[in-house]
């Protein structure tokens, strides 16, 4: 067999018993065959730093790609004209804004975002479990579906997170009460979703229009972690002050 | 299309160093990663830094060595190579691995053994950016790609397997030449 296909397959792993013994025999007697082995792991290896390089910076720039799609941004690419016309738009839209303040229930729509989940991103395979349903109808939005799973494992597994995720089933089904429940008995129990937990009780309360309810439970995820969501919890104590 | 098939589909695409999939999926998952390596309190910079080596690890397996994942999705694996550099990460550190949730973080780690490039690999490498586009683009076919010269006679536009042996020993002198100047 030619050489050099015996040693691309005896890198691949794929030589047959007879290609094997041939590479080996080689290894053996030819001198040259012997460096061209070990000179082909050593560029393979450069290659591989090399293409890691490029990878990197080919990443980088779908990042930023992807920053400059958002319409924010681009309003710093576009032309003087379109500068004037989206500043003189801001303008407008800020006056706007002062004669017409949101009311609550628009607030709590601009700062509602669904939480994703983060507690099991294996969704498919090998690693389905018990958990799997659940996860996979709520990465799904079937909310419905979602509720009915998490409250069957929450029966067999009194865990907190899930419990977290069943209140989000319900929130994302508008049943304000019922979430507002869950999460409320969540706050005493030991979980990873703590602040969570807080942000999405004040936008209950917000919701229902309770505003010094609101403002206590920002205080609060304050409290249990000052970095969570800091923009949007200063953005809204904000608005509602 | 099933989820299954379309995942058989985009892995053929990867082994081919098809870099458009690569964007698709590294766009995909990356939300949902950096989410996850939120539980291990890892800064938005150090975990975007961990999910790139994760995918460029991934790709490269792929493109490399021919990857074929039967029981896994591309998903589980990249995230299960994540895993594994987060907890590397976490022990340069010397942070130790304190997540709550340990029993219920279903991703199964997959172990990399990288080694660290040698110092010739090092001069290679930057040899290897010396030396012409053609020289460059067949020796990674055959050297990093592991095509065989019948196989990249298929792929190319060399007229035939000696053609691709002669270009090919021209450039690995031209690549010795370099660096005996060294």
């Amino acid at each position: 067999m030619d050489k050099d296909e015996l040693i691309v397959k005896y890198y691949r792993g794929t030589l047959t018993k007879s290609e094997r013994l041939e590479f080996d025999s080689l290894m053996q007697t030819n001198e040259g065959f012997k460096t061209e082995v070990n000179d082909y792991q050593d560029i393979q290896q450069a290659f591989k730093l090399n293409e890691r390089e490029d990878l990197k910076t080919f990443l980088n720039r779908i990042d930023k790609k992807n920053t400059l799609k958002r319409p924010f941004s681009t309003l710093f690419t576009k032309s003087k004209l379109t500068l004037i016309a989206t500043a003189a738009c801001l303008i407008l839209a800020f006056f706007y804004f002062l004669n017409n303040t949101q009311s609550n229930e628009e607030l709590y729509a601009s700062f509602f975002e669904e939480y994703p989940n983060v507690l099991q991103p294996i969704i498919r395979g090998a690693d389905e479990n018990i958990n799997y349903n659940a996860f996979r109808a709520y990465e799904n939005k079937d909310y419905r579906n979602a509720e009915l799973a998490f409250e069957n494992l929450i029966k067999i597994d009194k865990n907190p997170n899930l419990e977290f995720y069943y209140a989000m089933t319900l929130l994302n089904q508008n049943n304000f009460d019922k979430a507002k429940k869950v999460l409320n008995s969540l706050k005493a129990k030991k979980q990873d979703f703590l602040a969570e937990t807080y942000w999405y009780c004040a936008l209950i309360a917000l919701k229902n229009n309770d505003l010094k309810l609101t403002r206590k439970e920002l205080e609060k995820l304050h409290e249990v972690d000052s970095t969570f969501k800091k923009e949007k919890r200063e953005a809204l104590l904000k608005r509602i002050n | 299309m099933n989820k299954e098939t379309f995942d058989v589909e985009l892995q053929e695409l990867l082994r081919r160093d098809d870099r458009s999939t690569l964007e698709t999926i590294y766009t995909k998952h990356k939300p949902v990663f950096l989410n996850y390596a939120k539980t291990y309190n890892l800064s938005e910079d150090d975990a975007l830094d961990i999910y790139q080596d994760a995918v460029i690890a991934m790709y490269q397996n792929f493109v490399k060595n021919q990857l074929v994942l039967n029981k896994s999705s591309i998903k589980t694996y990249l995230f299960g190579i994540g895993k594994n550099k987060i907890f590397r990460f976490l022990k340069t550190k010397n942070i130790l691995v304190k997540h709550n949730n340990l029993k219920d973080d279903e991703v199964t780690e997959i172990h990399f053994n990288e080694e660290n490039p040698t110092v010739l690999q090092q001069q290679l490498a930057e040899n290897l950016r010396q030396i012409s586009d053609s020289c460059n683009e067949l020796l990674r076919l055959f050297y990093y790609r592991g095509l065989t010269i019948d196989e990249i006679v298929e792929q190319t536009d060399y007229k035939d397997p000696n053609t691709v042996r002669s270009h090919k020993s021209r450039c690995i002198k031209r690549l010795k030449t370099l660096f005996k100047k060294v």
